[in-house]
């Protein structure tokens, strides 16, 4: 793979046996290393601290159903179950979802970015290009748009809604028991969400506490009916506003809530 | 056996919802159940194996006569079940009678064979709530054993990591349990073994198994490489011979200090002309960041007035008083310098060369306590107290005063009468 150029329409990116409509991707691998010097300051060596590390992030835009492996909040990753995956000919076998975020703004398609922490071995693999690539993914017509997408939910007083972002985040922690080098458990902690709407005006002022808000997003298809591909909610609190102006211009307010959201448990 | 959330009996425990085995249950990892006999066709009792279990299968499995926990063999376990995380780290301290003569000379003696004490400090970090559950009720469940007065309280059974991968009885007294996060949960303890016996030759924590095991002629060793040199060696024909270039007091423990891998030679072996081994020198590379506090003896006279008068005292006034870690060091390193340590016992001496401006040949030390912390796969460290000998015997002949008794009521199995 090393010694190839492999064209973009040739570096498939595949999840969970989906392949994904990305219109950028990254890929790095880290190792967390520290130099160890003897009493006369030569290297003896450099000492491993953790697992190797790995990160893929990568933007898509949404053509058909959301796929909920890429949303930090579904069930699949309660379980624990590390996610599979390729890009450009390099195989991963845990890879964890780490975050998710997109913005609506008018006249544009929604772009989804997502990042996903990769432990374990990567397989490089030296087949052919044509085995990277799949051309029907620029058949699909539908496309999540901002025309018709639209958050709904507690009156948060703005009332010309221009535009909003949306974003989940959570951190991975790895535990490596001793004698391994990969993880035996990679946890989900500290899941948040965050939103901000952008519009005429900024609401009522937050106090001390902020200012509940019940949110929810409806991703549509900007040719397709009225279901959803997909839903997102943020039902926190309001904890920052802002208000803004230019010469020539209107007045733009701003607003952001976050929630914290529960995630992981299982009862038994 | 009733289904019930406390089995009368079994053992109290501020763990909720642990009821009686029962056959046709369906369990999964981590369940525990307490286990005394079932009922099939008729209700059989077990109580040489009566307690409470630990499901260690990776898949669930219906119970049945045939993987009950009274079956070799069977999912169920009442050891430590699960494998700690890094971090972990065992420390040794050895238990002495430590002897101060005159002019700044001591002698330390070790007070039994049990002297060498060790303890596991582990943790597991980021376990669910169903491993953190069961985790703790084996160590709450391991004080209900023991009765008053005679004791035989049972500790845990554990093999722990490598290279210390052998299994002991061991002991808790408290242990911490944090909860991060939802399904989140970190337990830390230390084990203790206080009778682990010194005179085994063999092996103390580190197993025989872990070393090369005994010097052969023809084998090919490298660096850290731990061999034993014996004069005794069984030939092709099975023979058992005693090898000629032999000497007693060169038997031990030996560390193949080469830089590259050889082909071992009697000339370049243990005892040859051009060794690569050492069994007395502390040859491993030290850190930079070392410190030295350095605290020579003196006497002080309190005379009158908060005055005071100080003198020199004697001899050996300055002897060092080191304690440096050994960071970042190979699972191959650390364990030959483990293994270095436990096999010098605790009081035992050795020779190391200090750094520089203390680089003395031929200075004696020894190691009366150390510690080896695992951080990650091929990352230790290994902190070491390093005390200065006054008089080198290491060259020393050793000789043995051991008095050997004989119990007179011994009767051995092949004996119809005791001596």
């Amino acid at each position: 793979m090393a010694t190839k150029f492999i064209k973009y329409e040739k570096a498939l990116l595949t999840i969970a046996d989906t392949n994904i409509f990305a219109e950028s991707a990254e890929l790095g691998i880290e190792a967390s290393l520290s130099p160890v010097t003897n009493i006369t300051g030569s290297v003896l060596r450099y000492a491993p601290n953790g697992p190797v590390r790995g990160t893929l992030s990568f933007s898509h835009y949404c053509t058909g159903s959301f796929h909920d492996f890429l949303n930090p909040l579904t069930a699949i990753e309660h379980t624990g179950e590390p996610l599979q995956g390729n890009f450009a000919g390099v195989s991963f076998t845990q890879g964890y979802i780490k975050s998710l975020s997109f913005s609506v703004a008018p006249y544009s398609p929604i772009l989804f970015r997502s990042d996903i922490d990769i432990y374990g071995d990567l397989t490089v693999t030296d087949e052919l290009d044509d085995e990277y690539a799949d051309n029907t993914l620029r058949n699909q017509t539908g496309i999540a748009h901002g025309l018709r997408t639209y958050v709904a939910g507690t009156d948060v007083k703005i009332n010309k809604k221009v535009s909003f972002d949306y974003s989940v985040s959570c951190s991975r922690n790895p535990d490596v028991t001793i004698g391994n080098e990969v993880p035996s458990r990679v946890t989900k902690e500290n899941v948040r969400i965050n939103m901000s709407i952008a519009g005429e005006d900024f609401g009522d002022a937050i106090g001390i506490t902020g200012n509940y808000a019940g949110l929810k997003i409806n991703v549509l298809d900007v040719y397709g009916n009225n279901t959803a591909l997909a839903e997102f909610g943020c039902t926190g609190q309001i904890y920052s506003q802002n208000l803004s102006v230019t010469e020539g211009g209107y007045v733009d307010g701003t607003i952001s809530v976050s929630q914290e959201y529960l995630t992981g448990r299982v009862f038994y | 056996m009733a289904n019930q959330s406390y089995v009368f009996g079994s053992g109290v425990t501020s763990i909720e919802g642990v009821n009686s085995f029962e056959i046709g249950n369906t369990y999964s990892q981590y369940d525990i159940v307490f286990f005394s006999g079932y009922t099939e066709s008729n209700t059989q009792y077990f109580p040489d194996v009566t307690g409470h279990y630990y499901y260690i299968g990776t898949s669930s499995q219906v119970s049945s006569s045939s993987n009950s926990p009274a079956t070799n063999g069977s999912n169920w376990t009442q050891k430590l079940f699960t494998e700690a995380s890094y971090g972990s780290m065992i420390s040794y301290q050895n238990m002495s009678y430590d002897i101060t003569f005159g002019d700044g000379y001591y002698n330390v003696q070790n007070k039994s064979e049990n002297s060498l004490q060790t303890k596991f400090d582990v943790t597991f970090n980021k376990r669910t709530d169903k491993q953190t559950r069961a985790l703790v009720h084996l160590l709450e469940d391991s004080f209900n054993k023991g009765e008053k007065p005679s004791g035989a309280y049972t500790g845990i059974y554990w093999t722990p990591f490598a290279p210390y991968n052998k299994e002991h009885e061991f002991y808790i007294q408290e242990f911490d349990r944090s909860f991060d996060y939802p399904n989140v949960n970190n337990t830390s303890f230390s084990l203790y073994r206080e009778d682990q016996s010194t005179i085994d030759w063999q092996e103390y924590f580190i197993p025989f198994d872990q070393t090369r095991g005994f010097f052969e002629e023809g084998a090919k060793y490298s660096l850290h490489d731990i061999v034993y040199l014996s004069g005794d060696y069984t030939d092709e024909e099975g023979n058992f011979t005693q090898n000629s270039l032999y000497k007693v007091q060169q038997s031990g423990w030996y560390y193949y200090t080469g830089a590259t891998e050889t082909t071992a030679t009697a000339d370049n072996g243990p005892i040859g002309d051009n060794s690569l081994w050492t069994n007395n020198e502390f040859y491993f590379d030290l850190n930079q960041g070392l410190s030295i506090k350095q605290a020579p003896r003196y006497i002080k006279h309190a005379v009158q007035n908060e005055y005071f008068i100080r003198a020199k005292d004697g001899l050996n006034i300055n002897l060092l008083n080191m304690t440096f870690t050994l960071q970042g060091r190979t699972d191959k390193e650390a364990k030959a310098i483990v293994h270095f340590l436990e096999h010098k016992k605790g009081s035992k001496q050795f020779n190391f060369t200090p750094p520089r401006p203390y680089n003395k040949k031929d200075l004696a030390f020894f190691c009366p306590k150390w510690s080896h912390k695992l951080n990650f796969k091929e990352n230790n460290d290994v902190e070491v107290n390093f005390i200065q000998f006054p008089i080198n015997l290491t060259a020393d002949a050793v000789s043995f005063t051991t008095l050997v008794t004989i119990d007179p009521y011994f009767r051995g199995s092949n004996q119809t009468q005791g001596l």
